[in-house]
């Protein structure tokens, strides 16, 4: 019975910990590529209009320059 | 401890017990029934009036489906899994395998565990079991020496434990239901809400729009989308499911009735060696208990014209209900199993059974092409009683496709390479290759 036990919760913390991992890499994957898909939709709305969108960082980073 | 690394290959298809085969076969195709609701429909899984129709044969489809096959179809699929996963660890350690034994079910577990991500988030079935197999399983391996008797013990306490939790939930949800009727009492007084009501009503406004018509057909245009939105909109149903279910659902639902497949094969009721007898008593039992308590359920929820709240009341007899149908399946099953009849119709359903994972992942694939964006997009176009045309179609297409696969090759494609990950090593796969090498 002490055996049993003791084999129970050593696998049963086991699950809990791959499931906690499973779940929070699943989540991290999920923001990553969330913040992946706004990139890409963020140049590829510049590239549509026209914009570089290289040059506008820099003048955006020189107007919070001067403003700073 | 000694181990006899060569004698560890996978069971060959002479050693294998057919009625479970068969009985894999008839279940795999009873798991498509219940999912392509989910597969094809927003929110409709339970509720048949949030979409799919709730009128004339799609009442009747929902009425028959819920009588015969919900839950228990994936009580009996758990049953086979974890007297599956018995078969495998029993055979190993036999063959003197030792600590290896425990390795290759380990390894094919985590190897399951990536399966059922992949099915779930890239494959896009929410309602996905593998995950939550490979975790039970693990819990599995501690209760496989246990004499069946305790296992049934055990099995019967998890699943009252489930009870006791649905029961719970009922009580809460009665008042939270009470508080909203209340809210909307004192606002028609023109009284001022506590926080405790106004939290229900916001709760309530949530649960109403979710189950809208406008809710339904965002739902729909979002599935319809391209693969990746898809994705993208799933992912969240996905990852909450993940967080909920293992501990909410799956101890008392899934790990129950595994050990109660352990217990059942120990008991030689799987391999159908009982007596005719036997078996016709334990379907006359188990479809008495059950079906009465499923007709009940449904009776009320009709009764109470599909309200919130009848749902939830009826969980507290779900299991029993489902349970009992669930052994009654067996029994006939095995009745069928035993019997002369209809041998070519076993013979093909012990294909599809042997190519279990292979065919229940097609279904999702097939589901993926017929009714998201990856495909035609058809998302909540079709009723419930048409979803079972397909049903049907998938149906005799495995029946056809798996005995003709497997008369070539050894094992589904799936298998062999859950195989080949568990015990790392490959494993011919064309009969005529291996008839060769030997």
């Amino acid at each position: 019975m002490k055996k049993f036990l003791k084999q129970f919760f050593l696998i049963l913390i086991s699950v809990i910990t791959i499931t906690i991992i499973t779940v929070y890499i699943i989540e991290l994957v999920h923001e990553l590529l969330i913040c992946i898909n706004h990139l890409y939709q963020m140049v590829v709305n510049e590239m549509l209009v026209g914009t570089n969108y290289v040059d506008k960082v820099i003048l955006n980073m020189n107007l919070n320059k001067h403003a700073a | 401890m000694e181990t006899k690394q060569t004698s560890l290959t996978p069971l060959k298809a002479v050693d294998r017990i057919q009625s479970i085969d068969i009985m894999r076969g008839i279940v795999l195709f009873g798991i498509l029934l219940m999912n392509i609701n989910g597969m094809a429909l927003a929110n409709a899984y339970g509720d048949p009036t949030v979409s799919g129709g709730a009128t004339g044969w799609n009442l009747y489809t929902w009425i028959a489906t819920n009588m015969l096959f919900e839950g228990t179809m994936r009580a009996l699929f758990s049953l086979l899994f974890g007297a599956g996963m018995f078969i495998l660890l029993n055979r190993l350690e036999k063959k003197g395998a030792g600590i290896k034994a425990a390795d290759i079910y380990f390894r094919r577990l985590m190897w399951l565990l990536l399966f059922g991500l992949i099915h779930a988030y890239l494959i896009l079935w929410t309602g996905e079991i593998l995950f939550a197999y490979s975790l039970m399983g693990f819990l599995v391996y501690t209760f496989r020496n246990m004499q069946p008797k305790k296992l049934i013990i055990i099995a019967l306490v998890l699943l009252s434990f489930g009870t006791l939790w649905n029961y719970a939930d009922y009580e809460e949800n009665a008042k939270f239901i009470k508080n909203v009727s209340i809210a909307e009492q004192f606002k028609s007084e023109g009284k001022p809400l506590t926080d405790e009501l106004k939290t229900a009503q916001i709760k309530w406004e949530e649960l109403q729009k979710e189950r809208s018509p406008e809710a339904i057909t965002e739902y729909n245009s979002n599935m319809q989308k391209e693969y990746f939105s898809v994705v993208a909109f799933l992912a969240p149903i996905n990852i909450y499911y993940g967080k909920l279910y293992s501990y909410r659902y799956d101890v008392w639902d899934i790990l129950s009735m595994m050990l109660l497949g352990i217990a059942f094969f120990k008991l030689n009721i799987l391999s159908s060696e009982k007596p005719y007898a036997f078996y016709f008593l334990m379907a006359t039992f188990g479809y008495l208990v059950g079906l009465t308590t499923n007709y009940f359920e449904i009776a009320y929820i009709m009764k109470q014209n599909f309200s919130w709240l009848s749902f939830s009341k009826t969980n507290i007899t779900y299991d029993l209900g489902r349970v009992a149908v669930a052994i009654g399946h067996v029994g006939l099953i095995m009745l069928f199993c035993k019997s002369t009849i209809l041998s070519q119709l076993k013979k093909a359903l012990g294909a599809v059974g042997k190519m279990a994972l292979t065919n229940y992942i097609m279904h999702s694939v097939i589901a993926l092409f017929i009714f998201t964006g990856a495909g035609f997009g058809l998302f909540g176009a079709f009723q419930r009683h048409e979803l079972l045309y397909i049903v049907f179609a998938i149906w005799i297409f495995q029946l056809i496709a798996s005995p003709i696969w497997l008369k070539y090759y050894y094992f589904g494609p799936l298998e062999w390479l859950w195989r080949n990950l568990s015990y790392q090593k490959r494993h011919p796969l064309k009969k005529k290759n291996w008839a060769q090498k030997k």
